[in-house]
């Protein structure tokens, strides 16, 4: 059983290298198609002729587009996504930095909502049209009306301005604190190596609304999944098995029921988790995050495109990644997966 | 042998279920009984309220069952004087139920040895190695060949008959006292039907475990049963020896039963099919609930209270005008 798994996980991995290298292609033309001149915007509005040509061979643009190619790639297998026009730092230093930023938030807003959407769609599917179902219900309905950049903001105003709980909403560390070294390149993680529980502290209230944003966003999928499926499951025929086998409503409901509803909350989670990097560059606005969405906004308006190329791709890996991750949760939950193909 | 002191007594038990169309009159003052070591087959349409009444004996009834009378005495006891952990603790220990369609009634993720072990560690007191053993002492027990492989298995790689033979060692592996067989065989073909109520049987003589076979099939509920409690539309129309009742049936309804069962010596011309469909039953319903389809309905067949006779020792009809 075990190098069956392996196998399979292996495979899958295989798999998925096609896909990335149909990513790095489209990267590539979809940026080439992005409408704006690169070359001119970089020049300046009082660039002549002769100068715009200039930059543009010494960003290597006046190559054909297979020559072009050729270079991304010799780059990309260097780890070098070039340079970003705006700023003039290389692509990798600058999403090497920010993605982490996304990443934390982003990760924090999935595990806030997982720890809420789960027991909650459980609680409501073994008790249907109770209190708890109908809170599950509005919580749903809640999550998925509201779009994140007005959550964030009404957190803001009622957790900042009106209440003054919450730190302003200006990063991922208000000013008088600085930065744990960079390990991981996560503040939380970060801080707790160098002990400095301060700025773990700092860092974490920095988070908790941009946080609770995505995570409310995410909730509603999620609930509302797991509920059905538990619904579905504990109507099945082996909990009713399981039932007249005497077994305790704990090990009914954990290990028949949970175990087997797990498997579509799994999958809607992969959903959930893409549409989070989604809902990232909002929310990365309302809060002033220092993360790739807004790196990636302002690079798209300056037709930067090593730039969006290089956020194209990271995120498109990211994809890939986490894919990846839920194919092979999903082989390690579920026995049957492997037999078909 | 304690012979007068019977297994289960169910007793005018009613019960119905609460729809958002009506209140649906599932069973209506269902009684009988069955002794120790007695096999006896509940026969009767889909939808006559065999299933229902086996899971209110289970009491695995579905939430929206209600119970509105009767009594149901297991072991001298009444159940319903067992609280709810009295019960779940019976269940799988001194009452086992096996089902229709046994590869969707084990769990799909977990391997048959776990789910064995489950209920052996729920109702015994072995642990740790022994459960195992005594988990594969069942499934040799049930003959699954190469239990040890076989413990490992996943139901989506065994067969119907296989699962079933799983879901049979599950059931008695608590020595329980009473067996509910759910249409155990079918959709399993004929050779592993055989083998599979051979196994029922088996199980049920050695330890003198009185077992109730749920079935539409009237030819094996002859051949495999003492007793046959005939249902119709939730209620119980004919209680006999199975000799008797083939041989006799007084209940209209029981001998168009028998007259629609193909048998080796009867043409296929020569079954006929019973008319009607069966009642609503969230509608005002009359006392005999089959008047509406029986060939000998007299006027006052509507008149409550539904007579019970006796027509000979042990031979029960529900019908003011029995054949």
């Amino acid at each position: 059983m075990k190098s069956d798994s392996l196998f399979l996980i292996g495979r899958r991995l295989l798999q998925a290298a096609p896909v990335v290298m149909g990513i790095i292609v489209v990267t590539f033309i979809l940026t080439r198609a992005l409408p704006g001149d690169p070359a001119v915007f970089f020049a300046g509005p009082a660039a002549d002729e002769k100068s715009i040509a200039e930059i543009r061979a010494s960003l290597g643009l006046d190559k054909s587009w297979p020559e072009q190619f050729w270079v991304y790639l010799q780059n990309l297998s260097r780890g070098d996504l070039g340079k970003s026009i705006s700023t003039g730092q290389p692509v990798m230093e600058e999403l090497a930095t920010r993605l982490p930023a996304s990443l934390e938030l982003t990760l924090m807003g999935l595990f806030l909502a997982v720890a809420i959407a789960i027991p909650l769609g459980m609680l409501a599917a073994t008790r249907p049209n109770s209190l708890v179902d109908h809170l599950c219900r509005l919580v749903v309905t809640i999550g998925v009306s509201l779009p994140t950049f007005f959550t964030g903001l009404f957190l803001v105003y009622i957790f900042y301005f009106l209440l003054g709980l919450s730190p302003a909403p200006l990063g991922r560390l208000s000013i008088i604190h600085i930065a744990p070294d960079h390990v991981t390149g996560f503040y939380l993680i970060d801080s707790l190596i160098a002990g400095d529980f301060e700025v773990f502290r700092a860092a974490l209230y920095q988070m908790i609304l941009p946080a609770s944003t995505l995570a409310i966003f995410a909730l509603a999928p999620l609930a509302r999944m797991t509920r059905a499926a538990m619904l579905g499951v504990l109507s099945s025929d082996f909990v009713r098995t399981a039932r007249a086998s005497g077994l305790s409503r704990k090990t009914i409901l954990w290990v028949y029921a949970f175990q087997n509803a797990i498997l579509p909350v799994l999958t809607t989670l992969g959903m959930v988790f893409s549409f989070l990097l989604g809902a990232n560059v909002l929310v990365e606005k309302v809060f002033a995050w220092p993360g790739i969405g807004s790196f990636a906004i302002e690079a798209l308006i300056a037709s930067d495109y090593a730039a969006v190329q290089g956020f194209v791709l990271a995120m498109a890996l990211m994809y890939v990644l986490l894919n990846l991750a839920i194919d092979i949760l999903y082989t390690v939950v579920d026995p049957r997966i492997g037999l078909e193909g | 042998m304690e012979s007068r002191n019977p297994l289960l007594v169910v007793e005018e038990l009613s019960l119905e279920f609460r729809t958002r169309t009506g209140v649906v009159k599932a069973l209506e003052n269902v009684s009988f009984e069955i002794e120790k070591g007695q096999t006896v087959g509940v026969v009767g349409e889909s939808g006559s309220g065999k299933s229902v009444m086996s899971y209110a004996i289970m009491g695995i009834s579905d939430p929206a069952a209600r119970i509105t009378s009767g009594r149901i005495v297991f072991g001298g006891i009444s159940l319903f004087e067992k609280s709810r952990q009295q019960l779940q603790e019976m269940r799988g220990r001194e009452l086992s139920m096996i089902f229709q369609s046994p590869r969707t009634a084990l769990n799909p993720i977990r391997t048959i040895g776990r789910q064995l072990e489950d209920v052996i560690y729920r109702h015994s007191s072995f642990r740790g190695r022994q459960i195992r053993e005594r988990a594969l002492e069942l499934l040799s027990r049930v003959h699954i060949p190469d239990p040890e492989k076989r413990y490992r298995a996943y139901p989506f790689e065994l067969s119907g008959g296989m699962c079933q033979r799983v879901m049979i060692a599950i059931a008695i592996s608590s020595n329980p006292w009473l067996l509910i067989a759910d249409e155990p065989v079918t959709g399993l073909d004929v050779t592993t039907q055989a083998v599979i109520m051979d196994l029922i049987k088996d199980a049920a003589r050695e330890r003198n475990m009185g077992t109730i076979l749920i079935t539409h099939d009237l030819g094996l509920a002859a051949e495999y049963c003492d007793r046959i409690i005939v249902m119709h539309s939730g209620h119980v129309v004919e209680v006999a020896d199975t000799e008797h009742l083939f041989m006799r049936p007084r209940h209209p309804y029981t001998a168009k039963l028998i007259g629609a069962t193909p048998n080796a010596s009867r043409d296929l011309a020569e079954l006929s099919a019973i008319p009607g469909n069966l009642p609503d039953l969230r509608a005002e319903l009359p006392a005999c609930r089959y008047s509406e389809r029986c060939e000998h309905f007299a006027q006052d067949c509507l008149e409550s209270p539904l007579p019970r006779l006796e027509t000979e020792t042990g031979h029960h009809v529900a019908c003011r005008y029995p054949l």
